[in-house]
């Protein structure tokens, strides 16, 4: 408790995961994560909490699907290829409300792509790759003290809400070491999972629970009609807009705002501190939830008649939700995987570069 | 040089060593001798070679044949549809064991429930050695990986499977057979034993399948030479070499 | 935590994969963690474990760190000399470039300091092969720019290597070389 560790980004995902009292976890081996399927393999067991290797990210999912079912706390973590077999899953759970943590390390894409870092997965995790309407609410740490504190706020949304929680981080992030302190974050106390699958024996009514995802075939809890069920989940993720969070720099006397996530965000904040010494005024925005999305920060200040420009290391995909939240009142400039230091995969988006970027649209 | 002629070596059309080799790995033999085999039969030239994904089919992303390489265990899959739409083709996958047990184990059985006739060639190092050295599903007992730091234990992670046994139980297999590289009388079975499972695509008989334990240094933490007595004294006792299955009709 | 202003730095490594260039970045960045608030350390490598290109960023800082990603820092410590054309450029102006002598090319910034030293000479003489040539250019570094005490690296370096003795003394005999050899640089 409060301890201060060195650690890579890839095991503080373990260690918040020790604090948000996570009891189950269920991988597969990828790079650029296997840091952290490594650390719950060695430190979950000594704390007498399950770890298991799934024989692929579908087995992976599918756990989850039983332990989360089963009322534990339980997650997985993996990269890119293998959140792309989770979607299915993804969908399933929604569906199901079953509220679980899924810890992303991005890496390039499309397919097997690269090993190495990128942010491609932006669309993916925001928009969901499963079928169905739904929504999952993705927390985007920046740095290892912040990926050890979202995983407790995951695990914490996640119960809150019955629903999947992606926290969205990457091969740069995983592989960063920084100090980290191991603060338990306390939050409301969450009721019992009285929905849960426990042998009906164990039940506290002694009625039993019929957890599914086919929720327009089979009633739920919530009723015997697809609509039901519809007006439930329409309902659940309204709710879960009010968890909109988002930090900012130089918010006030900015003309040009940078938004950016992820590993993105801290080059970006190092181009603004670098551009404010040369009496630039550039601001930065820094969405914490990729969704819910934060509009209307955006919102106001394309009002205000600021301009964006966007900083991901993909070909443009957080830039549309940036453009439909300025609604047209703005210029949304674009910085992306394109302009990396180096055309190899070891290529990241930094500083300098965006700096003179700066400087060509200011 | 005209008056010279090539009497032993790498088949000319391995074009440059695997990218993925250790010191010591034996995927590049595997794969040299899968090559050799496809030479002495003829069939390269009508050949589709499948990669899994990892160390094991490395060797096929330099040889002068065709080669697709599909997403991670999807191999038979992929295998499967390409012999379907192009009979004329041999069809054939070199993957490890990770990619062909744990996550390719679905298209595994799948293939030979269809009694697909293709030929599935596993390179078996005991664990996923392209990741950093975790646990697969022929790790040994007492094995330790990087997810089984404790070394591999009943309650927690099973028992190794056993491919070469598992696929001769099915109707539609051919040919299922099991060699080591640990001795060159190992070499000349492992070369025979891929032989005649090309021949039974070439005959169209069945799926045939064959399964070669391969050291990895790297990852067993051993010598090369140590690797190879290890896999003689720990890994074929559990998992023997031998013929599991070899029929010429499947009625 | 300390209260005084220690001295900060930001340190870009760079080797070939092998050479020990995370090995040096690791320990420094363990030793900074324990006296400085702020502390990042990132490496950048390829599949590759033996050979291609290695590379490490150290940042210790009284203030919070923005990004461990950086075009430049300030100082940049070269274990492969003949990258030093190619890394010149990782150096902020008036910076401080060490390189080793072996393979060197041309240095053509005038505007960063540039320190040229013959460390794996210095680890062939003293151990018969190459392997220690971090460890002697870490200790120069220490030596020429006074940013910590050398002392917390040998402790560092006692504490990892306990159980393997004729290692810790080897490691530290280089890091001595290092430190002797960076007295005698004027920068």
């Amino acid at each position: 408790m409060g301890e201060r560790i060195f650690v890579r980004g890839n095991e503080a995902i373990g260690w918040g995961a020790l604090n948000a009292d996570c009891d189950a976890f269920f991988g597969y081996p990828i790079t650029p994560q296997n840091e952290s399927t490594e650390w719950f393999a060695r430190e979950f067991p000594k704390k007498g909490k399950i770890f298991v290797q799934s024989e692929s990210e579908t087995g992976s999912i599918s756990m989850l699907f039983g332990a989360s079912g089963a009322g534990v706390r339980c997650m997985t973590s993996t990269s890119s290829p293998g959140w792309g077999l989770m979607q299915e899953g993804m969908s399933h759970l929604s569906a199901a409300d079953l509220p679980c943590v899924i810890v992303l390390v991005q890496r390039g894409g499309p397919g097997a792509g690269t090993t190495r870092h990128a942010q491609t997965d932006y669309n993916s995790v925001v928009k969901g790759g499963g079928p169905g309407d739904y929504n999952n609410i993705v927390l985007a740490p920046a740095s290892c003290q912040e990926i050890h504190d979202f995983m407790q706020q995951a695990f914490y949304l996640a119960d809150k809400y019955c629903n999947p929680v992606v926290v969205l981080s990457d091969g740069i992030l995983g592989q960063i070491r920084e100090p980290v302190k191991l603060n338990k974050i306390e939050f409301e106390e969450l009721p019992y999972k009285d929905w849960a699958v426990r042998g009906r024996d164990n039940q506290k009514n002694c009625a039993r629970n019929f957890i599914h995802s086919a929720p327009g075939l089979i009633p739920t809890r919530l009723g015997m009609n697809y609509e039901d069920w519809l007006v439930h989940a329409h309902k659940k993720f309204e709710s879960m807009l009010s968890e909109v969070k988002y930090e900012t720099l130089h918010e006030k006397d900015s003309d040009l705002f940078l938004v950016a996530f992820g590993y993105c965000a801290r080059s970006s904040e190092e181009a603004v501190n670098m551009a404010r010494k040369q009496g630039l005024k550039v601001g930065l925005i820094r969405p914490i939830t990729l969704w819910p999305f934060p509009e209307k920060i955006i919102n106001e200040k394309a009002k205000k008649g600021c301009d964006f420009l966007v900083v991901e290391d993909n070909l443009g995909q957080m830039i549309h939700d940036v453009k439909a939240s300025a609604e047209g009142n703005s210029k949304v400039h674009f910085y992306g995987i394109l302009s990396r230091h180096q055309p190899n995969d070891g290529g990241m988006l930094m500083p300098g570069q965006i700096l003179e970027n700066i400087k060509k649209i200011l | 040089m005209s008056d010279r002629k090539k009497i032993f070596g790498t088949p000319d059309i391995i074009l440059a060593p695997s990218f993925m080799a250790c010191p010591g790995c034996q995927h590049p033999t595997i794969g040299r001798i899968a090559v050799e085999a496809m030479m002495e039969l003829g069939i390269d030239g009508k050949t589709v070679a499948i990669m899994g994904v990892g160390c094991t089919g490395g060797l096929l992303g330099m040889t002068n044949i065709d080669v697709m390489l599909p997403a991670h265990g999807r191999g038979p899959d992929a295998a499967s549809a390409i012999k379907r739409v192009r009979p004329d083709t041999i069809v054939w996958t070199l993957q490890g064991d990770g990619d062909s047990m744990a996550i390719g184990a679905g298209p595994f059985v799948g293939a030979l429930n269809r009694g697909e006739k293709i030929t599935i060639i596993m390179g078996n190092n005991t664990n996923y050695g392209t990741t950093g050295g975790q646990l697969s599903p022929t790790t040994m007992m007492n094995q330790t990986t990087t997810t089984s730091p404790n070394g591999r234990a009943s309650e927690n992670e099973g028992y190794p499977v056993h491919a070469a046994e598992m696929a001769a139980t099915f109707k539609g297999c051919a040919y299922s057979a099991r060699s080591a590289l640990t001795s060159p009388a190992g070499y000349k079975k492992t070369k025979k034993y891929i032989k005649t499972a090309f021949q039974k695509q070439i005959d169209n008989v069945g799926l045939s399948f064959v399964e070669v334990i391969s050291a990895c240094p790297l990852n067993w933490r051993k010598p090369p030479v140590e690797c190879l007595e290890w896999i003689d004294n720990v890994v074929l006792k559990e998992l023997p070499v031998g013929e599991y299955k070899n029929v010429d009709r499947i009625e | 935590m300390e209260q005084e202003k220690l001295l900060q730095d930001e340190l870009f490594i760079a080797g070939i994969g092998g050479m020990g260039v995370l090995f040096i970045g690791s320990l420094i960045a363990n030793v900074a963690f324990n006296k400085y608030e702020h502390v990042a350390w990132l490496p950048s490598y390829g599949v590759q474990p033996r050979g291609g290109l290695s590379e490490c960023t150290v940042i210790f800082s009284n203030e919070r760190i923005a990004s461990p990603m950086l075009d430049q820092t300030n100082t940049v410590i070269l274990i492969d000399g003949s990258q030093s054309a190619l890394l010149e450029n990782r150096v902020r102006p008036g910076g401080l470039l060490i390189t080793d002598k072996t393979g060197i090319g041309k240095i053509s910034r005038k505007d960063i300091k540039s320190v040229v030293l013959p460390a794996m000479d210095t680890a062939v003489k003293t151990f018969g092969n190459a392997s220690s040539t971090n460890l002697v250019l870490l200790g120069a570094y220490i030596s020429l720019t006074n940013v910590m005490p050398a002392e917390h690296i040998f402790k560092e370096l006692e504490t990892k290597f306990s159980a393997k003795k004729d290692i810790l003394s080897r490691n530290s005999m280089a890091l001595e070389k290092g430190i002797e050899i960076g007295k005698s640089v004027e920068i």
